[in-house]
């Protein structure tokens, strides 16, 4: 018994009798309360070995369960709640080392039993939930608690239910290890506790059977097996329904809403429960281990981490790999905290506060427009002749704070991309199962941020990207192994910044894109010409055609060939591009390069006749007055430029953009060199205005969409100057060095 | 018949706040729910590859919205702008939620109200002019005011090309 313990049963139960005392009849959220003190009392219980407070804590857990499911227990709820007090006080005694028998508590038990007509399951055990579940739940039940409860609800235990897919996947790797067991039971036995009290009948039912099975498992009275991992997914998928449902009743603002009848996939329960035997076969995919972490962070050499391993799995009541790492003194306590850090930073985080995304977004459109405002006060001509020091001091300040305020902003905008990742993890493991193929999935970079907004859209792309990896770019286990390469297949999620992007990149080891067999497909739909011969890129970009697949038959997962042109579609909406890389036997890469935030980019600001453009920054290389010696004339219609060697052809933006006024004598103007996908162009300005960060703003969505421009700026005098999207001018530009 | 009873029911719904404005010495009605603001004329930024009649872009208070000029569109001469020059920004809703766009009139008159009884339906022109988006006529002070349906103005293809930039 630890000092430790003692105060915080003590602080607990002190907390108890309060709650027991000020609860009123139908008051949920004390209620709520209450169950959840008894919970981290019997936590405690567990931690500091007091098997009587454990057990006690359990019954008031059953006692308020009843209290939720027996309306004819309502009544009675004087007397239930007396029993929970009783049952505190008993607590208490064990807690201050007061020696209390058993006899004590089972006296206690017993008499609530018989009062309450609830049957405490023996040692260990729960009520069991009353026997409506044998039956099937039926009818419906009242929405007609308060609002803000139902969608607290909806939004935690979709995190629950998430959380638990993640662990689960990470069951599968370690199917022993007990402390991932006990996070999915704590999951479970959460969603079941507060679906209770919202009267959510079939959901607490489900989560409840599944809780009582994860608890079996636990103790290690069930071995975790395959088929145990799919049942509990099984589950989740219908939670998650009913949450849903939930959630749509609600936002319709119905009354009441039928209860779902789970009764198959209880049954699915009680059969795999019952017939589960050890040893089941597991997959092998899931993110990183602990042990993985530690190798990579380069705490713990390969060899020594197998070598702990099989000391971990040699141990009867198999410990974490944690422990066993420590133990064995390859690692620091310390080292393990961090790799653990780093592999539970998934779950719920401890520093986080809920706010609604308008809110957050109204919040930064607003800092978007006080930067706006700020740059047209201080560029104001007037305010530039007054001259005093004072003045511009308190200008300049002015600006740092904007510029730091703006940063922030934008800082709260961005998540780790490891959320995203994760939801692929599980659909790994389905297409793999589907397929019939053994993927393992890798993943770097998760704590890449981007803005929030993008992870939507990130989304779809990225499934269709890895359902095409797997299902055609990875080859079956036996053609591998004929190959002389790995069995399994390793898909490899990666994030980075680089420059002002994110690349997200999806790598396969698989059997890479065959050239031949595209064209060939393209002759055959008509997108190449006989006899047409086409750079490798060419031939990539033609997977981007819609309805385009060398798939040779459809499967549900993929093959239809609507994949790719979607997922281009989703990246160039984020203003992003794709890039593919393949070698024929060995493997494909497809990376998504998209912009850090939608809403800033820095600009060189070039002047054009009277208008303003803004060119990214990112694109421009470097900008000179042309020479006369360095201007060539291709068939008297191209330009070209040479710089530093290198020709390059010239655009005429004035031309191109129908700008008046724009100077024509190339030497009495400047050409910026831009780069894009590897090719430059040199583009003729009139004059080169600066550098600076613009907000970008949409053309108001009444303008077509402009070939060559990606949006508007907002100028510091107030005007609007057009920001360039260098992709649409090379495509405007197209295969001539000018255009005409 | 059917139609024109039809015309006349509508008419009867058609009465309201409107807000007049001139082209040339023709005399045109907005439904005023439809009016966000009045602005002087500003400078534009002018948009490549854009019909003639959509001059641009110019900044409102830090939001960048596209601004037409009815003129053109309507098939009238080009005029130079003035100080009596305005922009009415214009709010429509369509599939992709709600547009704001600027139209560039001679000079804006009164916000006045007009009585069902003062609004009869277009009739039959005859000529090529595509009657759509003249919701009625009203009479007023001797003049004759011609009642726009400014969605129609901007022709459905149109919007939604206009929305596709967003």
């Amino acid at each position: 018994m630890s000092v430790q313990g003692i105060e915080r049963a003590a602080a607990l139960l002190d907390q108890l009798a309060v709650a027991i005392l000020t609860s009123s009849s139908g008051d949920m959220r004390k209620l709520g309360e209450i169950l959840s003190s008894f919970e981290q009392l019997e936590r405690l219980g567990e931690a500091e070995e007091w098997p009587e407070v454990v057990e006690a804590s359990k019954a008031a857990d059953g006692i308020l369960t009843a209290l939720m499911f027996k309306d004819d227990l309502r009544d009675a709820r004087e007397v239930a709640v007396g029993y929970l007090s009783s049952l505190a006080t008993f607590c208490q005694r064990v807690a201050r080392g007061e020696a209390r028998s058993r006899t004590d508590l089972d006296k206690i038990l017993a008499e609530a039993s018989a009062r309450l007509g609830i049957a405490f399951t023996g040692i260990g055990g729960e009520p069991d939930v009353p026997t409506d579940a044998g039956k099937g739940l039926q009818g419906a039940v009242a929405l007609d608690q308060d609002q803000e409860l139902y969608t607290d609800f909806i939004t935690e235990s979709m995190d629950h239910l998430q959380a638990i897919e993640v662990k689960m996947v990470d069951l599968e790797m370690s199917p022993d290890d007990r402390e991932i067991i006990n996070s999915i039971f704590r999951g479970f036995h959460t969603i079941k506790g507060v679906s209770g009290f919202l009267n959510l009948k079939d959901v607490n039912e489900l989560s409840h059977r599944t809780e009582t099975l994860l608890d079996l498992c636990r103790q290690g009275k069930v071995p975790i097996t395959s088929p145990i991992i799919d049942v509990v997914f099984e589950a989740v998928d219908a939670i998650k329904g009913m949450v849903r449902d939930v959630s749509e009743k609600i936002a319709a603002g119905a009354l009441e809403r039928r209860l779902w009848d789970n009764r198959e996939i209880i049954e699915h329960v009680d059969q795999v429960q019952a017939s589960s035997s050890p040893g089941g076969a597991c997959g092998e995919i899931g993110p990183p281990l602990l042990g993985d972490i530690l190798v990579e962070q380069g705490k713990v050499v390969r060899k020594d981490l197998d070598t702990a391993v099989a000391r971990q799995l040699g141990k009867p009541d198999s410990p974490p790999i944690g422990k066993v790492l420590i133990d064995g003194g390859m690692v620091t306590p310390k080292d393990v905290a961090q790799a653990l850090r780093v592999q539970k930073a998934s779950s719920t985080a401890a520093q986080d506060i809920r706010v609604d995304i308008g809110k957050l977004d109204g919040l930064v459109e607003m800092v978007g427009e006080l930067v706006i405002a700020q740059a047209l006060v201080c560029n104001d001509p007037d305010v530039k002749t007054v001259e005093s020091p004072r003045l511009y001091r308190n200008m300049s300040q002015l600006s740092r704070i904007t510029s730091e305020l703006q940063k922030i902003a934008m800082v709260m905008r961005m998540v780790p991309i490891r959320n995203t990742f994760q939801k692929m993890s599980r659909l790994v493991r389905d297409l793999a199962k589907k397929s019939g193929k053994e993927v393992a999935l890798r993943m770097e970079g998760e704590e890449t941020e981007i803005d929030r907004n993008m992870v939507e859209e990130i989304h779809d792309p990225l499934v269709h990207m890895i359902r095409n990896s797997v299902d055609h770019g990875l080859e079956p286990a036996d053609v591998r192994t004929s190959l002389g390469k790995t069995p399994f297949g390793t898909v490899t999620l990666r994030a980075f910044h680089q420059g002002g992007y994110v690349v997200l990149a999806i790598e396969d080891d698989g059997r890479g894109i065959d050239p031949g067999r595209i064209v060939a497909k393209g002759r055959e739909r008509g997108l190449v010409a006989e006899g047409a011969t086409l750079s490798e890129q060419e031939i990539f970009a033609l997977l981007f055609e819609p309805g385009f697949s060398t798939a040779e038959k459809v499967t549900d997962i993929s093959g239809r060939g609507v994949g790719m042109d979607v997922v281009r579609k989703n990246v160039e909406k984020l203003r992003g591009t794709i890039e593919i890389k393949s070698r024929p036997g060995q493997g494909s890469t497809f990376s998504i390069k998209i912009p850090l935030t939608l809403a800033i980019i820095d600009g060189i600001v070039v002047r054009v006749g009277r208008e303003r453009y803004v060119i990214p920054a990112n694109s421009v290389i470097e900008s000179l007055r042309p020479r006369k010696e360095d201007h060539f004339t291709v068939e008297h219609q191209g330009e070209l430029i040479r710089v530093r060697g290198d020709l390059l052809p010239l655009v005429r933006f004035g031309r191109i953009f129908g700008v008046s006024g724009a100077e024509t004598d190339p030497f009495n103007a400047i050409a910026v060199v831009v780069e894009h996908d590897k090719k430059k162009r040199a583009l003729l300005v009139d004059e080169l205005l600066g550098k600076q960060e613009v907000v970008i703003k949409s053309l108001g969505g009444g303008v077509a969409a402009v070939r060559g421009i990606t949006g508007g700026a907002i100028m510091g005098d107030g005007r609007v100057g057009l920001i360039l999207d260098v992709a649409g001018l090379f495509a405007l530009t197209g295969r001539q060095p000018a255009c005409a | 018949m059917a139609m024109q009873a039809e015309k006349s029911t509508e008419a009867a719904k058609r009465g309201g706040k409107y807000l007049t404005f001139d082209l040339d010495d023709e005399v045109y009605g907005l439904n005023i729910l439809k009016v966000k603001e009045i602005i002087g004329i500003m400078d534009i930024t002018p948009v490549p590859q854009a019909p003639p009649y959509v001059k641009g872009v110019l900044n409102l208070r830090g939001k960048i919205i596209p601004v037409m000029d009815l003129r053109l569109k309507f098939g009238f001469a080009e005029r130079a702008y003035d100080e009596r020059t305005c922009v009415i920004v214009v709010e429509l809703t369509n599939a992709a939620g709600k547009l704001l766009i600027g139209i560039i009139v001679d000079s804006v008159s009164e916000v006045t109200n007009i009585a069902d009884g003062e609004i009869e339906s277009t009739p039959d022109l005859g000529g090529k002019q595509d009657t759509e988006y003249i919701e009625g006529m009203a009479k007023m002070k001797g003049k004759v005011v011609i009642l726009l349906n400014i969605a129609h103005v901007l022709s459905f293809n149109e919007m939604g090309e206009l929305a596709g930039a967003a």
